[in-house]
């Protein structure tokens, strides 16, 4: 699956990561706020670099366990990027997630971004079920999931280490049937 | 951690797979109501006796992602009525989860929370796992009602995440903790 970029939204304009973009995603990779309730830790430049380079090379989705991560712009400028995972084509699942540069945050911009890679998942990749992770902690993200109309399926408690101490997780879902409904 | 077999409670005898146990094995792992809501079909004799090779060295854990399977050999009736196991999912944050098949014959006598409880129990003491869940079709009302016997949390509800023998299919995840456990116990 290779969406027909660039992808316009209300606002918003997603397309591939481009090397120029470093600065802009440097800027809010390298923040601990940011990086809080991720698995990675704030970014060095040339760590941003590097990651950089190998989202750039992913631009479409062809087997399982691979995602595309979309630079999500404003006016030019990457204010953050949301993906869309394919977990399983046999079963139809798939993963959307998101990160977003603070200075942008509370806009719904984030949202919005999100609501596209649900429509990436559900109408181009043809899942059945599409999912997003969290912390509990990160209240931010699953307003996100409750906003697009996600359910709340899984609270886990204690299931990994995280950050060297114990986490919990929400895991929230939806249909294709329910997008459909929504749209 | 090989436990020190054999393993009693009050009227079983957990113990690991012996090549003799193949027609107790079949005779329920052939049971289409036994296999409804597991990811395998009905056993035939040749899918039993592969079952059986394989879990014949089941005996231990030395390293994640390897399986516990201990036959449930129940004395008064001289053989053994299901099986019950516990897989080591992660080491590094000590997760496990158990699971339990049994001889319809044998059921609605406590006899599988029997099993499970030991299976919890080595998890939890010999293991020192901080967390173990079972999963299971929400469909599986014996499944999952023995879980919440266990004194496990439901955790879960996936709604269609998988194609199950042909229909879309939903998924419980029921989990305990160590304190939970000790709690409990
Ligand atoms: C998760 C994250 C992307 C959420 O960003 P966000 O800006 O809060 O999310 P949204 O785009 O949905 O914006 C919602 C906010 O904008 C407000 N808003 C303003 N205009 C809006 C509009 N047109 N549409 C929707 N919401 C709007 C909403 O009221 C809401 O405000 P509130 O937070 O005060 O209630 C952000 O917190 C982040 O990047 N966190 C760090 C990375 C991270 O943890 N990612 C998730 C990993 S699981
Ligand atoms: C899941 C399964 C192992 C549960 O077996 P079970 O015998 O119902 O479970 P228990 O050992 O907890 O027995 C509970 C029943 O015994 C009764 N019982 C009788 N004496 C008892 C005693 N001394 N202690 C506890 N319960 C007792 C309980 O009241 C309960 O009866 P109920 O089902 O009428 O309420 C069994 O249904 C099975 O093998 N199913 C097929 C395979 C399968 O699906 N496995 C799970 C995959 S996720």
């Amino acid at each position: 699956m290779r969406p027909d970029y660039p992808i316009k939204t209300a606002r918003l304009v997603l397309r591939p990561f481009e090397m120029s973009d470093l600065d802009d995603v440097f800027a809010y990779r390298r923040l601990e706020e940011v990086n809080r309730y991720l698995y990675s830790e704030p970014y060095t430049r040339a760590e941003a670099a590097e990651n950089l380079a190998k989202w750039t090379a992913q631009d479409e989705i062809i087997e399982d366990g691979q995602s595309l991560a979309l630079a999500v712009t404003l006016e030019g400028q990457v204010i953050g990027e949301a993906d869309v995972k394919l977990l399983s084509a046999d079963h139809r699942q798939g993963e959307v997630g998101y990160i977003f540069n603070p200075a942008f945050h509370g806009q719904g911009y984030a949202s919005e971004a999100a609501r596209t890679m649900l429509g990436l998942g559900f109408e181009e990749l043809g899942l059945h079920r599409v999912q997003a992770e969290c912390d509990v902690r990160n209240e931010p993200s699953w307003r996100v999931m409750e906003r697009l109309g996600m359910r709340r399926e899984a609270h886990f408690r204690h299931k990994e280490i995280f950050k060297g101490e114990w986490g919990d997780s929400f895991v929230y879902a939806m249909l294709a049937a329910e997008y459909r409904t929504l749209k | 951690m090989r436990p020190d077999y054999p393993l009693k409670t009050d009227r079983l005898v957990l113990r690991p797979f012996e090549e003799h146990d193949l027609d107790d094995l079949h005779a329920y792992r052939s049971d289409p109501e036994v296999c409804r809501y597991l990811y395998t079909h009905c056993a035939t004799l040749e899918d039993s006796a592969d079952r059986l090779t394989k879990t014949l060295t089941m005996s231990e854990l030395t390293e994640e992602g390897q399986w516990l399977v201990l036959a449930a050999y129940l004395p008064e009736a001289g053989r053994v009525i299901g099986d019950v196991v516990l897989k080591w999912i992660s080491e590094k944050h000590r997760q496990g989860e158990i699971g339990y098949v049994f001889n319809p014959e044998f059921q609605g006598r406590g006899l599988a929370r029997e099993a499970a409880e030991e299976m919890l129990r080595i998890g939890f003491e010999d293991m020192k796992l901080h967390r173990i869940e079972a999963q299971c079709d929400p469909r599986n009302e014996p499944s999952w009602g023995l879980m919440e016997r266990l004194g496990m949390r439901r955790e879960a509800h996936f709604r269609q995440n998988e194609v199950f023998k042909g229909e879309w299919g939903d998924l419980y995840i029921y989990a305990m903790l160590d304190e939970e456990y000790a709690r409990a116990s």
